[in-house]
């Protein structure tokens, strides 16, 4: 069954400065969830919160969850891996799970689940290639795979498109959501492109330091809503695929 | 039990050198060693920790100074005070913002002006301290090897348990927290098990080398190991290889050079052979 996220009163200072404040919004259980917003508006300061790795004020409630304790699968903007580090997408799949030291091989079980999730997400030619050898879309391929060898109830992306261009990030949504429907799991994806949140989002949420809007994409993303967003129509922006990021026009 | 394991070793390495006890035991000493020194160098690198290991080996002085201050056995408090040392740059990284190099670089300096402080003002704690500076594996005693092999297992008892979650969190550590791996406990374990094994690598190698030991086994490893796997085999053949292959060379008539030194110079060669060999292959 899959789980529903309620946020209650977030609030994240960190030394004087106050980064998110009393953000209340909720993610539908099985829903494809975008958190949408500007540079520094505090998109992955709320991801951290979910992810309960940074402080916090408020309260993350998992519905559905026994304990209020869940599985999360974790995709980040981009992986901090030493290029040259010898590791095969197989041993860093199955290295947080298999007790047998990997040094000593690679049991079947874990072998098969690591090819399991490498087909999920079209990546399972990579499985004996090295780590830090890959394109930004082969790694981001990789590193869902490694979120969905967890076996999450919530899956976390954190502009996960970031390394890779407009028609491979169009492709890359197309897959999460294909995900999320064959594992019927909740999605949480942070994004800068507004066509991908309107071509895939069953839910948005809009944040500025503070909550500016959630709920569905008929609801939030209006006009006027944008424009108190990002300073801009949403007209504006036919020519202007990303907002908030670098590719800002 | 260490006279047959001697003996083993005189039949093995049937050369004239080998054959004296003190032979023997260096030999055993590196044979212990050496496996621990190149597997913790394939973490040492993967998780950029080549001067952690330096300030480990410098806090050597103050760790006998010490013992000397407060009428202890020297090798007693020069152990404590390594792991105390490793343990507090750890917690630094972990629990200040400080960059480890930050970290390492304050605690690397007060350890070694801490220690001269105290050496300059007593001659014999300077004699005992030179002993650190170039090591002697050839003065090491049937004591220092049963205290190597109790090190040899609990180092490899642990270490195969922490092994792969080790392996997961130096690809990228917030990934790994985030999937809900204690990366403190692993870190807080590698800086741990790192001070032991430098402080009885510096009676190997001496202070100047330690590093060395550690690090350029698994750097040959890393170049010609296409998985983590391989590389810590690698790593451990090659620290073996170049251990053996350099006591026996140091004590020929025509080298008589410093043990500790030729084991790291062989490491090198093996080291340079591989780099030339991964260049050409791609």
């Amino acid at each position: 069954m899959a789980v529903g996220v309620e946020l209650q009163n977030i609030t994240v200072v960190s030394e004087g400065n106050t980064l998110i404040e009393n953000v209340s919004a909720f993610v539908p259980a099985g829903s494809l969830t975008f958190i949408l917003g500007p540079n520094g508006g505090g998109k992955t300061t709320l991801l951290k919160c979910i992810l309960n790795i940074i402080k916090y004020s408020g309260k993350v409630i998992f519905h559905g969850a026994k304990d209020n304790k869940i599985k999360i699968g974790y995709v980040p903007q981009k992986i901090n891996v030493d290029r040259d580090m010898p590791l095969t997408v197989l041993e860093y799949l199955v290295s947080g799970f298999q007790k047998l030291p990997i040094f000593l091989g690679i049991l079947p079980k874990f072998k098969k689940e690591a090819l399991d999730v490498l087909k999920l997400t079209g990546a399972e030619g990579l499985i004996d290639k090295r780590l830090g050898r890959f394109s930004g879309g082969e790694m981001q391929r990789v590193l869902v795979a490694l979120a969905l060898m967890q076996k999450p109830d919530v899956l976390i992306l954190d502009e996960p498109s970031g390394g890779i261009d407009i028609s491979g990030e169009t492709l890359f949504c197309g897959l999460i959501s294909s995900i999320k429907k064959q594992l019927n799991i909740t999605v949480i994806m942070v994004t800068h492109d507004i066509e991908v949140v309107r071509a895939h989002a069953d839910n948005v949420i809009l944040l500025k330091k503070t909550l500016r809007g959630s709920g569905t994409i008929s609801d939030t993303l209006t006009d006027a809503k944008l424009k108190e967003l990002f300073g801009i129509h949403d007209k504006e922006k036919k020519n202007c695929h990303f907002i908030g990021g670098e590719e800002h026009a | 039990m260490l006279d047959i394991l001697y003996q083993i070793i005189s039949f093995i390495f049937p050369f004239d050198v080998m054959q004296q006890r003190f032979m023997q035991q260096a030999l055993l000493a590196l044979l212990i060693l050496s496996p621990m020194t190149s597997v913790l160098g394939v973490h040492v690198i993967n998780s950029k920790m080549a001067f952690f290991s330096d300030t480990i080996s410098h806090s050597v002085f103050a760790g006998v100074a010490l013992g000397l201050i407060l009428s202890l056995n020297p090798e007693f408090t020069m152990a404590i005070f390594c792991v105390l040392v490793g343990l507090l740059i750890i917690y630094l990284t972990e629990k200040t913002r400080l960059s480890s190099d930050t970290a390492i670089g304050v605690v690397f300096s007060v350890a070694v002006a801490f220690g001269l402080a105290i050496i300059s003002r007593d001659r014999s704690a300077a004699r005992n301290a030179q002993q650190f500076i170039y090591g002697d594996i050839l003065s090491i005693s049937d004591l220092d090897i049963y205290l190597l092999m109790v090190l040899f297992v609990i180092f490899f008892v642990t270490w195969a348990i922490v092994f792969n979650k080790m392996v997961n969190l130096s690809a990228d550590k917030e990934i790994a927290k985030a999937h809900g791996i204690k990366t403190e406990i692993y870190n807080y374990f590698l800086g741990f098990m790192l001070s032991l094994v430098v402080v009885f690598c510096v009676r190997a190698t001496g202070v100047l080398l330690v590093t060395a030991m550690l690090i350029i086994p698994a750097a040959a490893a890393r170049n010609i190991s296409k998985s983590a796997g391989a590389t810590i085999w690698w790593a451990i053949v090659i620290g073996i290889f170049s251990s053996i292959t350099g006591l026996i060379i140091s004590a020929q008539n025509w080298a008589q050079t410093a043990s500790g030194a030729t084991v790291v110079l062989v490491a090198f060669i093996i080291f340079v052979i591989n780099t030339i060999y991964a260049k050409i292959k791609g």
